[in-house]
Formats: structure tokens, C-alpha cells, sequence
């Protein structure tokens, strides 16, 4: 634990004009009549301050002035301790920029899980989750989609030991094991995107803030609006090792691809042409495309995935090979009981685990998800299942 | 709230009741929830759901809801309902209890104490076994670890466990069996030790063990569960077999409901239950509770 000492220093004039703001992720964990315990819910980092400086920090808890707080007289004084509670992360400069602000992204209202927002959270995180809520790719609506998964995930909140530091992870109960655990995720927002843009600016946008955002090992979760977004997330990963997809997705390929979009029926085809993807599943299909595959491509429908084992799946894809997952929600079955021939959650939470058995997954796309259907809150609590199954098996080789 | 009581029983006094009756009370608690409110709605949406399937053939009162909303805490309101309970059990009838959150489960069971030692089979996508946490005494999602450390509560089954939990439920009970969700193509069924002995049961049921599909109006949903049919199957099963001390249903959340579907699922598996039970009554202890 560090210990906060702000006593007082040479003020300066521009600590006394600038705002200032509690940082975020503080929690009171313990105060005497002297000393208070602050620890920071994102990293487990705890300090200790005197109960004079926790009550001054207590005051900006929207981002205010030192003069607007303490007043012009005391401001010369106040200005060298709010500079101490800067120096020891507990007050944030509310004007200053950050690197990670650019290029712009769009706050959601909600993060996954309640994961730390990257912004804030300080720490190299293994998972980063990044919204795009691009859904001009097919004609359904899925732009709520990435807000819908991230409300319901609340049911599911990161927290982190404050004795070991570690994110505590969940457990699956249906396997009786703990997952994620020691995984830390952090949620950078949503990329913006505006009615006329060019999709390939939009899908550029989605390659630049990935490389940006991403550590080396880092495993993006992206929350897409509709498959085509898979496009985007493929040619980032694939800029990094060369690659394979399997899209789980209820259609198959469309005939031919159509003008320059990618659309949710041909991004199969399209990912195939992104350098250093050397194959694409669609795995999950209720019915076979019938349509002639260019090579590289492959499908594997639902029957035969049900009726065989998820072997049949990895038997397509190269062998040790990266893999990017995208799963398109059409092509779970949500009903009880099914009444259509899509896959069950868990077939493919199975075919997740096998693919990560034998590959390394290296990113995770959850796209197609219309919360205002009859069954869309149930689906965006499947989405949030998978998410956190795939986002297990793709971490698991690392943490361990 | 509805003129009649549960499945078109009359709104009775403790008094009313006869050995072998169902005695019904409802625990319109929000308190034992964490995060999601609504379950204070639950007891009067499950008697306006079951007003479409009268029981003219079971004998029973519906004695209305404990108050909870007089400013009393947590102590009183669990003093209250095991009251009703103890009372209810008392004339030799069988306490039926609307929740509610799953925690008034524990006012329920920790009242039959003088039954003697009774076994529980417990229907939740959630084992309810979470570690204690502060000072949050009464909650969801441990109460059947403060039920499991009662001295008249035998064995334990959770039916239905499931999916992904940010608590570790993985350290349990020696004496808590589970029986998870249904594999593919697989439904899954009542133990059968758990059909024999003469020891009572208790039976609750949190309404998140069904599939969200069917009931979407609770709290915590987890995909992947029962359907109706097979949970009536199972209580039908077990109420067939074992003596029912006592039953619950919790956490059905009208707010967050459709068309009333998780409501009228609530009101059907309670009429599966109270139509199997054994045709036999506890013995009425009211004297010795006077």
C-alpha cells in the first residue's frame, strides 16, 4: 500500500486553475479518525491518506477548480496538496488529454461487465473490448446490439481480489470450474460511426483504434452491430499473425460478393481477401449455401456439427494456426425448446472449446444481435455466455 | 389487489385452516436483492395469473401477504413470515409461500424447526451458495448456505444449476447435491434416493431455473434451463413421492415479465404441486406452539 503524503509544496498557478477530478475506480475501503484507505477497484491498488486529504478529494467529485472548491483565498495553499493527490493518481486533471482518447471513441453508457473503462484503468489489460455498432451490413437491426450485451453483462461484474491484485474471474457453474481468472479486461468504448460515411472509413477506423489499443498479446472482444464488422477485426489480426476465421453464422456465403461493401452474407468471401487470412469457416448454417466456395472457404453446418463432434469444424482450418472468432447471434437457437434449426448456446460453447483446444484464438467478434425481438434479451444473455467462454479458451494458454 | 386468493381459494385467517389444507402467505420482499427490484410485485402477479386455473379439488386459504412495508428491517420481516409459517404449520396445514426474493426462503424453512429434520430440494440456476460478504446478512444469493447450516435441515439437491456466476459457488456443502441443467437431448431428473425415505421435504423454487425463454421475468436469467414440463415433472415426481412440509416460489419479477409468462409458469408448477402431494396432513402442533 502507498502512502499519500500530501503535505504542503510550492503551489504553482497552473494547478490553481486547472480542473481536477476524483479518479476513477476509487472506493473508501477503511477510514479512522485520522487515516483513510482508498483502493482503485480497477488495478487492487490501495493507498493511504490522511482524512484531511480524503475529504479534500472527496470534494471533486465532479470536475471542479481548486478556487471553485476552497475559494480564492485558501486557493495558493490547497493548489500544492490537490498537485500531491495528482502526482499519486488519486485526482485526475480533467483537462488534460490522454493518449488513449484518440482516435476518438464514443463512451457507452455501460462497460462489459463493468470492467475498468482502458482510459482509467492504468493497467496493460489482456482483453480489450471495443463496440461498433455498424449495421448498414444487412438489413437487420443490430446497432443496439453492442449496448444490450453490455447492460445484460452487468449481471456478470469483473472484480478484482484487493489482497492479490488479480481480477477474481467467474465461475462456470455448468463445468464447476472458476474462468478468466487473473484476466484483466478493460472496455474502450464504442467507435463512432455516421449515416454516409464510406464503410471502408468506418471498418479503417475499427483497424486504427484496434492497433492503437491493443498490447502485444492482447485479445480484442469486439461488439459489432452486424457481422461485416468481422472484415474490420480480421484485418487488424491478421496484420499481426497470419490467420484463420471461423464465422458461426446461420447463412452461408452469398453467390458473389456485390459492389465494394462487405455485407453480412458475403464476409466470408471478403475476409478471404484480407492479407493473411489463409481460411474462413462458416461454421453453424442451418442450410447449405449451395453456391460453388472459392478456395480457402469452407462451411460446416449445424447437422453436422450436431450430429459429429466440433472436430469436424477444426478439420478445416489449418493446423496451428491463430483463429479469429466471429459469431454471428443468428445462429444460436434460443428457444426451449428449439424450434428452429440453429445451434444450442452450448454446442457452440463446445465447438468454441474444442477450436481453443488446438488453436490459439487470438480475437472475438459478437455481432448480430437485435435486443428488440421477442427473444433479444435472451439472446443478449447468450451473447455475454459466449463472449465470456471464448474470451476463457482464448486467454487460457496465456495466463497459464 | 385480487378479490380471490390463490387459484380462487378464499382469503382465510390462520383460523380457517384445517389439517391437510395449503395455507398461503406472500412475502412481497425486495430486500434480500442486490441489484434488480421488482420481486415485491411477485406474490399478487402469481395469484392473478393462477385466477385462469381454480383448484376446486385441493383445500386451501390464501391468508394474504406478511407487511413489509411499515418500515420494518430485515429481523422483522423474517420474525413475520416464519410466524406465519410456524402458525400455518401449526393447524396441520402446509405453508405455501409467494416470493418475493429467494431470501424469505429462510424465514420459511428456519420456521419449521419442531417438524423434525426435513430435506430440501431447491430448483434455482444458482446454487445460493455464495461466500458470506460484509454484513449483508440476508441475501439471494447465500441464503441456502445460512439454510444449509440450520439444525433441522437434512440433505439438500439443487436442481438446475447453471451457467456463469461472478461468486465462487464452487466450495458447497457436503450434504448439497447437484443436479445441473439439462445436457443435449438429456433431461434431467430427480436422484433416485431422493424418491425414498421418510423424512419430509421442503421444495423451493427460484422461477430462474427455468428457461429465460419461458420465464423471462426474474432478475437473473441464465439460458440453457428447464423447461415447464420438466420442472412440473420433477415436483410432481418428488411431491408424489416425499411429504411435502412446506414449498416457495421466488424471484418472479412482474417488472421485467412478458405477457405475464413467468407468472403464470409460477401459478401452473404450484398447481402440479399441491394437486401431487400426498394426501396426508402434518400433525397440528398448534398446542405446542401456544
Amino acid at each position: 500500500m502507498s502512502q499519500c503524503d500530501v503535505s504542503e509544496r510550492p503551489a504553482s498557478e497552473s494547478v490553481a486553475e486547472r480542473r481536477y477530478v476524483v479518479a476513477p475506480h476509487l472506493m473508501l475501503e477503511a477510514h479512522d479518525d485520522a487515516h483513510a484507505v482508498v483502493v482503485n477497484t480497477a488495478t487492487g491498488a490501495r493507498a493511504k491518506v490522511s482524512i484531511t486529504a480524503f475529504r479534500m478529494l472527496s470534494r471533486f467529485d465532479v470536475p471542479r477548480t481548486v478556487s471553485d472548491v476552497f475559494g480564492r483565498s485558501d486557493e495558493g495553499r490547497a493548489a500544492s496538496r490537490v498537485r500531491a493527490l495528482v502526482e499519486h493518481g488519486l485526482l485526475w486533471d480533467a483537462e488534460a488529454k490522454r493518449a488513449a482518447a484518440k482516435p476518438r471513441r464514443r463512451p457507452s453508457p455501460f462497460r462489459f461487465c463493468n470492467a475498468p473503462s482502458y482510459s482509467a484503468s492504468g493497467a496493460v489489460a489482456d482483453v480489450v473490448v471495443l463496440g461498433v455498432p455498424y449495421d448498414l451490413g444487412g438489413s437487420d437491426n443490430g446497432r443496439d446490439g453492442p449496448l444490450a450485451i453490455r447492460q445484460k453483462s452487468l449481471d456478470y461484474t469483473y472484480m478484482v481480489d484487493f489482497d492479490t491484485r488479480q481480477p477474481a474471474g467467474w465461475f462456470d457453474a455448468g463445468a464447476g470450474v472458476r474462468i478468466l481468472e487473473g484476466v484483466r479486461i478493460a472496455d474502450a468504448d464504442d467507435i463512432p460511426w455516421i449515416h454516409g460515411e464510406p464503410q471502408h472509413v468506418v471498418f479503417e477506423r475499427v483497424v486504427e483504434t484496434l492497433d492503437e489499443l491493443l498490447p502485444p498479446h492482447g485479445v480484442p472482444l469486439v461488439l459489432a452491430g452486424d457481422a461485416s464488422v468481422s472484415h474490420a477485426v480480421a484485418a487488424c489480426c491478421a496484420g499481426r499473425h497470419p490467420l484463420s476465421v471461423v464465422h458461426f453464422a446461420a447463412e452461408g456465403a452469398a453467390a458473389e460478393r456485390e459492389g465494394e461493401a462487405v455485407t453480412v452474407r458475403d464476409v466470408a468471401r471478403a475476409m478471404i481477401h484480407v492479407a493473411g487470412v489463409h481460411s474462413v469457416v462458416t461454421a453453424g448454417l442451418r442450410e447449405a449455401s449451395g453456391y460453388a466456395l472459392p478456395p480457402g472457404i469452407s462451411e460446416v453446418g449445424a447437422t453436422r456439427l450436431r450430429a459429429g463432434d466440433p472436430g469436424d469444424l477444426v478439420a478445416e482450418l489449418p493446423s496451428a494456426e491463430h483463429v479469429l472468432l466471429s459469431i454471428d447471434m443468428s445462429v444460436v437457437d434460443v428457444s426451449t425448446p428449439p424450434s428452429g434449426k440453429g445451434m444450442s448456446l452450448r454446442e457452440v460453447s463446445d465447438a468454441i472449446h474444442t477450436i481453443g483446444g488446438r488453436h490459439r484464438i487470438v480475437g472475438v467478434v459478437v455481432s448480430g444481435l437485435d435486443p428488440s425481438l421477442p427473444m433479444g434479451h435472451v439472446a443478449a444473455i447468450g451473447a455475454c455466455n459466449l463472449a465470456l467462454q471464448a474470451l476463457h479458451v482464448a486467454t487460457l494458454r496465456r495466463v497459464a | 389487489m385480487t378479490d380471490h386468493g390463490l387459484f380462487g381459494w378464499p382469503r382465510g385467517e390462520i383460523t380457517s385452516l384445517v389439517p391437510g389444507d395449503v395455507g398461503v402467505i406472500g412475502v412481497p420482499s425486495d430486500f434480500g436483492n442486490a441489484y434488480v427490484s421488482g420481486t415485491r410485485a411477485g406474490p399478487e402477479a402469481i395469484r392473478r395469473s393462477s385466477a385462469s386455473m381454480p383448484l376446486q379439488d385441493v383445500a386451501g386459504h390464501d391468508l394474504g401477504d406478511v407487511d413489509v412495508f411499515d418500515g420494518a428491517d430485515w429481523p422483522e420481516i423474517v420474525e413475520r413470515t416464519g410466524e406465519r409459517v410456524r402458525r400455518i404449520a401449526g393447524q396441520g396445514a402446509m405453508p405455501l409461500v409467494l416470493g418475493g426474493d429467494h431470501a424469505v426462503s429462510y424465514a420459511a424453512v428456519s420456521a419449521l424447526d419442531r417438524v423434525g429434520t426435513f430435506d430440501i430440494v431447491w430448483f434455482d440456476a444458482h446454487t445460493d451458495f455464495c461466500p458470506w460478504h460484509g454484513a449483508d446478512w440476508h441475501n439471494h444469493k447465500q441464503v441456502l448456505r445460512r439454510i444449509a447450516s440450520l439444525p433441522h435441515v437434512g440433505r439438500l439437491l439443487v436442481v438446475g444449476h447453471r451457467g456463469i456466476t461472478y461468486f465462487d459457488e464452487s466450495l458447497q456443502w457436503p450434504a448439497l447435491e447437484v443436479v445441473r441443467s439439462a445436457s443435449p437431448g438429456h433431461a434431467p431428473s430427480i436422484p433416485s434416493p431422493w424418491l425414498e425415505g421418510e423424512r419430509p421435504i421442503y421444495v423451493s423454487i427460484d422461477i430462474d431455473v427455468l428457461d429465460p425463454c419461458i420465464a423471462p421475468g426474474t432478475g437473473h436469467p441464465v439460458p440453457g434451463g428447464l423447461s415447464l414440463d420438466t420442472l412440473c415433472n420433477m415436483v410432481r415426481t418428488v411431491a408424489r413421492r416425499r411429504h411435502i412440509v412446506g414449498a416457495d416460489v421466488m424471484e418472479v419479477n412482474p417488472l421485467l415479465d412478458h405477457e405475464a409468462m413467468t407468472s403464470r409458469a409460477a401459478a401452473e408448477v404450484l398447481s402440479v404441486l399441491v394437486r401431487a402431494r400426498l394426501p396426508h396432513s402434518l400433525p397440528a402442533t398448534d398446542g405446542a406452539l401456544a
